[in-house]
């Protein structure tokens, strides 16, 4: 119980009108506040927000329009206002193939009210270009996905939503029962990663970099100086497409592409290499240092497999920060990985979160194993068939959606591929919910189980599409 | 939802197995059922002595088409509980709606009518070629006598359309094989009801010894490890399912061959014919309904990205808008024998189908939606992105200039084209199947399976056979040697 024992310098009113302003709170601040008063900011906060947005953004617009939604009466309505994430993704990928990253531009101007206009998408050539110049011309950093096979989303950050990623970067490294961290800037990051990802996870570090370390690269222990490429990425699903539309080969994609094939095809070879020299440094010079870093579990798992290779284990200090989110990515994990990593890592624990590329802040893990919705979340369970939201309390499991209100460029209304069971009332760490299982899991998972047997299909994106495409002629 | 526990008996040559059950699905909605543990029986669901497969040479053609005949007028969920159960079970776990399940059914003996048999086989293997050893004489003087004999086979079929399981019944009955049937969840009891009603009919019969029916989870190694042994089986034929394919594919080797009649997915083509006035527009799109909207879209056969020669301009999109809209009010029309309003969504394609429908008319305008299926107008000549998920009574039409371009889009992949008019048939058949099409169709009758015994580029009837050649010298043995 001690946990919810917390300030409570709660200024409902401000929070309202500024919903994004609850994220300077504490952790402990923004956990303790009561349910009853939660409900009644994101109540009137979410009004706020679609009044803002829905005359600006036309998809928006068009959804409430579907949905017969003028105004907001009650949080059920709001239930209704969710994109499906496939909005974020509803651009022909032919765009990017036949090098119109104007119209891609436009596309994106739909979904932020950020100002786009001065993107010059001139002699853009590829996905990595366009990401930087949306960023250099207009200050909107995209965050994309990170599938391997398929379509990415592309999800624009404005400038006024931009500080949001460092407070959310440091919110997470707050762990619920815990005291606040103190002196991060002085604890290096550890980059299971490239120094330049758009994803979710480089927002982050570009945020640490610029906002914790004053610009000091050096704080960043990275595992590859290059780029995660978002046209690597993006391989895959457009040689599909490609498919379907009758141009199969290389001579269909774009230029620039193939230009840079080799070169990734030789970073893809050199890559296990490249990863165990940078565990080699990073054991030698980092032993028994404070650290940081965020991963998924199948990171940390490389890691401590890389670690016992070497016969090591209580590699680091006990006073680092280790954070998990984003679960074990569909990956089988051998039995008893979470042991074997913190032992391997030399920590008590190993702080855990939710959360998905379409928000702002990973929901923490508390005490009792349950994920807290922050207050500037406005979550929901829907019925996965009718999109029927489930009541505000007891417990129920279906599909995971949620409204960041934190957002002030973007609608923040989302309807996520997870099934979650989730509760509304009080968690046993003493903290009021809504709470999540710690039991997500992927729709698609699930439906991809069974023993189906059906006639009709054709073969998904071809799974090393780099590989595929250095053979074809 | 209904509690009633389904068991899907193991079936081993006319023995039902039903005790020792472990419960399958449930998952996410789905069905559950109880099934015995297929691994605890390999030994005997393994036909290691292929001579005991002599019976079925005591028995003529014609004697067969009796047995399957008589079958076929059992087979009536009316006057037959296991098909009744199967049904049933059929309605809980098939993407194809209640009435259009019924009709199913009810004329699922209508595959095993004589005539209808016969057709299929002449037309294929030849009955001589079944009956005896059919003798030509070649060059030379030599003497070969070629005779089709039935083989070990595992059938994998697919749940699609519960009549597989029947014609795979009939096929290896008429071949004279020794079929194990691996049946899909999505259809689990069909052919089990099939093999008991045979069992019920004649006990003894060397066709209802040579027909075992199992339920495993698909790549369960316990089971197919052991089974899938050239000792055991000769052939493995699949009737779709991309994950079931890979598993096999590993277990084929010498001594076992694969007959794959690999998942698939079918399209149409229309020319600018179409468009010649308002009626030739409702009856091109009325046929187009058949083709995209039967069986709910669940089969290969069944039209999904449509090019249509209306021209890219304004003008061309504006002709395809109302072309659409015809479309799919024919869809809307089609009698709930043959399709109905989705069962189940299929989540991620209305994902994709809801993200158009808020992004604007400026790539693709969204016509209907949900259950009641939808059209889908591209803008440019192009498929939507996701044109391989296109499911529950989806169409995309997509406009093109140049009667080229869907042919560049065929791929092995592809299996039925339904086209119109017939020139534009004529036109394109050649390059259509150099590039990969497989079944070129009148539009409007994608979805019938008329006995020509071609399937997915293949003769699948005869590839179910070993066909064994006896040569003979025309003299003696030294002229021969020379």
């Amino acid at each position: 119980m001690a946990e919810a024992d917390a300030p409570r310098n709660v200024d409902g009113a401000t929070f309202a009108r500024d919903p994004h302003k609850m994220l300077w709170q504490p952790l402990e601040a923004s956990l303790a506040m009561a349910a009853a008063q939660v409900a009644d900011i994101q109540l009137a906060a979410v009004r706020h927000r679609f009044a803002q947005l829905c005359e600006k953004l036309p998809p928006l617009r068009a959804l409430a329009a579907e949905n017969g939604v003028t105004e907001i009466v009650d949080l059920d309505t709001a239930a209704r206002l969710l994109f499906k994430h496939s909005v974020y993704k509803s651009y022909p990928l032919s765009l990017i193939e036949k090098c119109r990253f104007d119209r891609l531009t436009a596309w994106l101007a739909n979904l932020t009210t950020a100002n786009l206009s001065g993107v010059n998408a001139d002699g853009l050539e590829t996905v990595d270009d366009w990401l930087d110049a949306v960023k250099r011309n207009a200050n909107v950093r995209i965050i994309h996905t990170t599938g391997t096979s398929g379509k990415l989303s592309f999800l624009p950050r404005g400038p006024l939503d931009e500080p949001l990623q460092i407070r959310s970067g440091l919110l997470s490294q707050e762990v619920p029962g815990h005291p606040q961290p103190n002196r991060l800037e002085t604890v290096p990051t550890i980059v299971v990663g490239q120094r330049v990802m758009f994803n979710g996870y480089g927002a982050a570090m570009d945020a640490l970099v610029d906002n914790l370390y004053g610009g000091d690269e050096a704080m960043l222990l990275t595992m590859d100086e290059g780029r995660l490429s978002a046209d690597v990425l993006t391989l895959a699903g457009r040689l599909a497409a490609a498919e379907n539309r009758g141009e199969l080969g290389r001579s269909q994609l774009s230029p620039a592409i193939l230009n840079r094939l080799d070169q990734f095809v030789a970073a893809q070879k050199t890559a296990p290499d490249r990863r165990a020299k940078f565990f080699d440094t990073l054991f030698k010079t980092m032993r028994d240092r404070r650290v940081m870093m965020a991963g998924n579990w199948s990171m940390y798992l490389e890691m401590a497999q890389a670690g016992q290779e070497r016969g090591l284990d209580h590699v680091f200090s006990p006073e680092s920060h280790f954070l998990c989110a984003g679960g074990t990515k569909g990956k089988a994990m051998p039995e008893g990985y979470r042991a074997t990593i913190a032992s391997f890592l030399g920590v008590e624990t190993i702080a855990e979160s939710y959360g998905m590329s379409e928000i702002s802040t990973l929901m923490p893990k508390c005490a009792a194993g349950k994920y807290h919705a922050l207050p500037w979340l406005l979550v929901f369970v829907l019925d996965p068939q009718t999109g029927e939201p489930s009541a505000r309390e007891g417990t129920h499991t279906g599909r995971f959606g949620v409204i960041d209100l934190a957002f002030q460029q973007r609608w923040g209304g989302v309807l996520s591929g997870d099934e979650v069971t989730m509760t509304f009332g009080r968690c046993a760490c003493g903290r009021d919910g809504p709470f999540i299982e710690d039991s997500v899991r992927r729709y698609s998972e699930q439906e991809g189980g069974d023993d189906k047997i059906t006639c009709a299909g054709a073969p998904e994106a071809h799974d090393n599409a780099l590989a595929f495409l250095a053979d074809l002629d | 939802m209904d509690e009633r526990t389904f068991k899907v008996p193991l079936i081993i040559r006319g023995t039902v197995i039903d005790g020792d059950l472990v419960s399958h699905g449930g998952r996410g909605g789905g069905v559950q059922f109880e099934s015995p543990q297929v691994a605890r029986h390999i030994s005997s669901l393994a036909l290691t002595a292929p001579g005991t497969m002599a019976d079925l040479y005591q028995i003529n053609f014609e004697e067969i088409l009796d047995y399957l005949e008589s079958l076929g007028q059992r087979l009536s969920p009316a006057v037959n509980p296991w098909m009744e159960q199967a049904f049933e079970l059929s309605c809980r776990t098939s993407g194809l709606g209640r009435d259009t399940l019924h009709a199913m059914y009810l004329h699922m003996g209508h595959g095993l009518r004589r005539d209808t048999l016969r057709e299929a086989v002449e037309n294929t293997i030849g009955v001589d070629h079944l009956e005896r050893w059919v003798e030509a004489r070649l060059a030379g003087g030599l003497h070969a006598r070629k005779r089709a004999f039935g083989a070990r086979t595992v059938h994998i079929v697919a749940g699609n359309a519960p009549g597989t399981s029947v014609l795979t019944v009939a096929r290896n009955a008429l071949t004279r094989g020794d079929a194990i049937i691996k049946t899909p969840s999505n259809d689990p009891l069909t052919a089990a009801a099939v093999a008991r009603t045979m069992i019920e009919m004649a006990p003894d019969h060397p066709l209802t010894k040579h027909l075992s029916v199992a339920y495993w989870k698909g790549g369960d190694a316990a089971v197919e490890e052991p089974l899938y042994r050239s000792r055991n089986i000769e052939k493995i034929i699949a009737w779709g399912g991309m994950s079931s394919i890979k598993h096999i594919a590993k277990y084929i080797g010498p001594g076992i061959e694969l007959v794959a009649l690999d998942p698939k997915l079918s399209s149409t083509i229309i020319g600018k014919e179409a468009f010649a006035d308002d009626a030739s527009m409702e009856k091109v799109a009325a046929a187009l309904a058949m083709d995209g909207g039967s069986l709910n879209q669940e089969g290969c056969v069944n039209a999904r990205v449509v090019w249509v020669e209306s021209g890219t301009d304004a003008d061309g999109i504006a002709r395809l808008d109302r072309f659409g809209q015809m479309v799919f009010d024919a869809i809307q029309r089609l009698p709930s024998s043959i399709s109905t309003p989705a069962v189940r969504l299929d989540a991620a394609l209305t994902d994709e189908i809801d993200a158009l429908k808020m992004s604007g008319d400026d790539y693709y305008r969204v016509i209907g939606g949900g259950k009641a299926g939808a059209v889908i107008v591209s803008r440019m000549d192009e498929p939507v992105d996701f044109a391989t998920k296109l499911a529950n009574r989806v169409l995309n039409l997509v406009p093109i200039d140049d009667i080229n371009t869907p042919v560049r889009a065929v791929t092995s992949y592809t299996q039925t084209i339904g086209i119109y008019p017939e020139s534009l048939k004529r036109q394109l058949r050649d390059r259509l199947a150099l590039h990969g099409a497989q079944r070129l169709v009148s539009l409007g009758s994608a979805m019938g399976l008329p006995n020509h015994g071609i399937q997915d580029a293949i003769e699948p009837w005869r590839r179910m056979c070993r066909w064994i050649v006896e040569e003979e010298c025309p003299a003696d043995l030294d002229s021969c040697a020379a």
